[in-house]
């Protein structure tokens, strides 16, 4: 039975997915659900080591190497699984009550099959898996967001035509390996190239900057940067969190496959060193650091809630990608530690922003305003997630960037922890300005009777405040698991229980923390009550000197500070040419369209796309089975 | 169990720096008002101050303004449980990323607070706020990391005891750059002038208090009393050595405060993104030549 589960796990959602697309539009939905619950009941309830692999062969043997279906659940796929299906499960649970008649994407059977997909990127065991399912949520992802809306598709070509790039460096590099040493299986490339470095051989360096290449794009590093804030923002509102928080892990998935043991496993002296640091892993530090400083910009300047969490979310990839190349087992963690966290806290905000614009309509932020008083608990649930992502204490965000910056101050790459320094205060400036527009300042007549989301929608957010809070309170619910993956690369773990974390220059006790808080709180809350009555007043009975301010011609709307926010700092950086990639890869882009218009005329049809694929992907995997 | 035994130390701490921030306020405005050739206030004047606010009656407008302002007053005297007060703290450890961290809190929750009021004039001047923020926080980083490279320690007890055995171990004569680029910063960050363009008063109508009344505004003199106890006595752990016993230590912090505070008589307001770009200009650079010579390289 359980020498099944794992194909299952690849192959029943793509199926299910064909199936509901012959299902009523409640029961498509039902159907995601109740796939993304039970993988993520059976994940959790699995442990690596009790999973067989699995292995089905194609009867060709044509390029050399064995082609088909392999299949293994090693502790990192488990944990990246297990962290990304309990929050497709969350996702997918507010999706069911947000597609109603009017808000229907029609998208359930393609979600379902990219469910499917997804789990086989990290379960893959040789690279011809890996890339037929990297590719294949690839073009699904572009379907989704360019589904049924012209301009929205015009953002998936972005993400589709970086993700392309990426994916046939990707094979070249496995086919040079597999040229070598006559396998396609990930470990037995990885043992090649970890050789090929330790004894100085060329070709060690482009083997792996064509694997890189493909996770750096998918994982929006500096000068992919820029895919996110299209594709993110133009997805179906309810995908963006599946989008930003699950999808552009894979970049990371496959970052972390491919560096960790070929820099761990190297022995000292094999590569050149940068401080300490083999020199790609330096590089990468930079790259990342550098992309944390602009996403940070981006999302500053920005007035669209969901482009400013997409470039948060490129942001925090680089707060993950220097972590990862600290190349030392806190910062391994960390990035891990992180990545987790982050799944939690920006689908929290993307949950949210979609609730929002599910009630008004808006997605342009100072259209909005005062909301807190209509959505308490959307607001509630948007505030914890932004003070975890702005790393706040008591909540978990806090805990995972602490880790990532004694990974630095371990290291002693102090330029880098400046740089993280500044996207964090940056996020903080961006986060708030989101929150007073959308949720606070004046109510607009327009939202005078807006209502809170209903119970089911309400569920997942109370899920991540829950989370939210847990993990800030006992770091070590995600930190024993990390300790796992870091022990399967024969790493040391993190020193650390339940509660408390030693770093490399401090220590810190997170219940204690959390408990200070409390106490301070209670403590000025008795101030509060034993302070003089107050008097609730309306909005508009404000500091206006006792005159009407609809005497001015001022409403609400023109009374909320929320456009243009952080001018002055706007000004600062007039002279930087912040958007000068974003206009190059434009050029490019629509080069691409150019020659290739046939093939984007053919995927436009939203039918023709749906059908060629699935078809396509189950005849394949059918053959790998039967085989 | 443990944390039921630290519950005493808490309060005391809490009380403490309410107490000694208060006592800052009183006699800057004492020694501003010397400065100009006035009377000026009684030093005890911000306690009187304090109590006269909380014995008024109030307007909130909902539960998001008073959930923000006591946040904001909890965030700060959290953060002064991990601020060395003569080489000791009631946690027992003084972790610069908490203290630099938690402030972040207590000025989430201001924000918050006073936007909720809807009165434009309050996100203005917290717009500022944030926005100088972003000028002064990265040179104070910048510094801190220096000193961690040479201690090796990210925990403020153990810089500050890096510094006993006299004033020859300050780390005020090890970092002398890095002390200027600290004290620029420090102007902005207590909200000083030539960086008062967040309160600016007959400007912006105070900014964020503006809607303040009553207990409200109490909390925020409290907010604004601790912040000033927890920023003084972050510059004397950092640059000062600490100190062997609390007159010592108050002393010092009198010091620092009054400092800046004869800075702030004499000169005039810079516009937001003048003040940015001085700080990063200033400070930013000093800070980066601490940072790049103590740490010899990139």
């Amino acid at each position: 039975m359980t020498k099944y589960l794992l194909p299952a796990l690849v192959i029943l959602p793509p199926v299910l997915g064909l199936l509901a697309a012959f299902l009523p539009r409640l029961l498509r939905w039902l159907l995601l659900f109740l796939t993304a619950l039970a993988t993520a009941t059976v994940l959790v309830a699995v442990r690596p080591g009790e999973m067989m692999p699995f292995s089905a062969a194609l009867p060709v043997d044509a390029l050399g190497p064995a082609l088909g279906l392999h299949l293994a659940l090693t502790p990192t796929a488990w944990f990246f699984l297990v962290m990304s299906s309990l929050a497709t499960a969350s996702f997918t649970l507010f999706s069911l009550v947000f597609n109603d008649e009017r808000h229907d994407s029609g998208i359930a059977p393609l979600y379902l099959a990219l469910l499917g997909f997804g789990s086989g990127v990290f379960l893959a065991a040789d690279w011809i898996t890996f890339f037929v399912c990297w590719e294949l949520a690839s073009v699904l992802t572009l379907i989704i967001v360019g589904h049924r809306r012209g301009h929205a598709f015009s953002a998936g070509l972005w993400y589709f035509a970086l993700s392309a790039l990426g994916s046939l460096s990707l094979l070249a590099g496995a086919w040079w390996i597999a040229l070598h040493n006559g396998s396609f299986r990930i470990d037995d490339s990885l043992v090649t190239l970890t050789g090929w470095v330790a004894s100085g051989r060329a070709a060690a360096w482009p083997v792996l900057g064509l694997f890189s290449l493909a996770f750096l794009t998918k994982a929006a590093l500096f000068p992919f940067h820029m895919w996110p804030a299209f594709a993110h923002a133009e997805a179906p509102d309810d995908f963006s969190p599946f989008l930003s928080g699950v999808l552009i892990k894979y970049g990371i998935y496959g970052l972390f496959v491919v560096w960790v043991p070929v820099f761990f496993h190297t022995p000292e002296g094999a590569v050149r060193t940068i401080s300490g640091i083999p020199w790609p892993l330096y590089i990468l530090g930079w790259v990342s650091a550098l992309t944390a400083v602009v996403g940070t910009l981006m999302a500053i300047f920005t007035n669209d809630a969901k482009r400013l969490l997409a470039w948060s979310t490129v942001a925090n990839l680089g707060y993950i990608g220097t972590a990862l190349s600290a190349h030392s087992v806190l910062g391994t963690a960390a990035a891990l530690f992180h990545l987790a966290n982050h799944m939690v806290f920006k689908g929290a905000m993307f949950t949210t922003v979609a609730a929002v614009k599910w009630r008004t309509g808006e997605r342009e932020m100072h259209r909005m305003g005062g909301l807190a008083l209509r959505m308490p608990l959307t607001f509630m649930t948007f505030l914890l997630a932004i003070i975890a992502a702005a790393g706040i204490p008591p909540m978990s965000g806090f805990a995972s960037k602490w880790m990532i910056f004694q990974a630095l101050f371990e290291k002693q790459l102090v330029f880098q922890a400046t740089a993280l320094f500044f996207a964090s205060t940056g996020a903080f400036l961006y986060l708030y300005r989101a929150l007073h527009s959308i949720f606070l300042g004046q109510l607009s007549t327009r939202h005078e009777h807006v209502r809170e989301v209903p119970f089911l929608m309400a569920l997942p957010m109370v899920a991540f405040m829950l989370a939210l809070m847990a993990v800030g309170f006992a770091p070590g619910l995600i930190l024993k698991p990390v300790n796992w993956v870091l022990a399967s690369h024969g790493l040391d773990a993190v020193r650390s229980n339940w509660t408390i974390v030693v770093g490399a220059t401090a220590h810190i006790d997170f219940a204690t923390l959390f408990g200070v808080f409390g106490f301070a709180a209670a403590l000025v809350f008795l101030f509060f009550v034993l302070g003089g009555r107050r008097t609730k007043v309306p909005m508009m009975d404000n500091y206006t000197s006792g005159e009407d301010p609809a005497d001015w011609g001022l409403t609400p709307e023109r009374y909320q500070y929320a456009y243009a926010f952080y001018q002055p700092i706007r000004v600062l950086f007039s002279r930087i040419p912040l958007g000068a990639t974003e206009a190059l890869f434009a050029r490019v882009a629509r080069a691409l369209v150019r020659t290739g218009s046939l093939v984007a005329d053919g995927f436009a049809s939203a039918a023709f796309s749906t059908w060629s694929i699935l078809l396509g992907a189950a005849l394949l995997i059918l053959f790998g089975v039967l085989s | 169990m443990r944390f039921l035994n630290m519950l005493p130390q808490l309060l005391g701490v809490s009380f403490l720096a309410m107490g000694l921030g208060l006592l800052l306020m009183g006699l800057g405005r004492q020694f501003t008002a010397r400065l100009q050739r006035r009377v000026g206030p009684p030093f005890y004047q911000a306690y009187l101050d304090v109590l006269k606010c909380f014995s008024k009656t109030s307007i909130t407008h909902g539960f998001v303004m008073d959930l923000g302002t006591i946040m904001s007053l909890a965030g700060l005297i959290a953060t002064a449980y991990y601020v060395p007060f003569v080489q000791w703290t009631p946690t027992g450890s003084g972790s610069l990323v908490i203290i630099l961290y938690l402030m972040t809190i207590g000025y989430l929750g201001m924000a918050m607070g006073v936007s909720a009021s809807g009165n434009p004039q309050a996100p203005l001047g917290i717009a500022r706020a944030l926005a100088l923020m972003f000028g002064y926080k990265v040179p104070l980083v910048m510094v801190i990391l220096a000193m961690i490279v040479v201690t090796g320690s990210s925990d403020l007890l153990a810089i500050a005891n890096a510094q006993q055995g006299g004033p020859s171990n300050w780390f005020l004569l090890k970092f002398p750059i890095g002390f200027v680029a600290v004290e620029i910063a420090f102007q902005a960050m207590i909200g000083e002038r030539p960086y008062d363009m967040m309160i600016a008063p007959a400007e912006i109508a105070s900014g964020p208090m503006v809607e303040l009344s009553g207990k409200y505004l109490g909390l925020a003199f409290l907010l604004h009393s601790v912040q000033l106890y927890v920023e003084t006595a972050l510059i004397v752990n950092l640059f000062l050595g600490g100190a062997a016993n609390p007159a010592t230590f108050f002393g010092k912090q009198v010091l620092v405060y009054l400092t800046s505070m004869a800075v702030n008589a004499v000169m005039a307001r810079y516009r937001i993104e003048q003040g940015i770009a001085h700080l990063w200009k200033w400070a930013g650079s000093l800070a980066f030549i601490q940072l790049l010579t103590t740490k010899g390289g990139f």
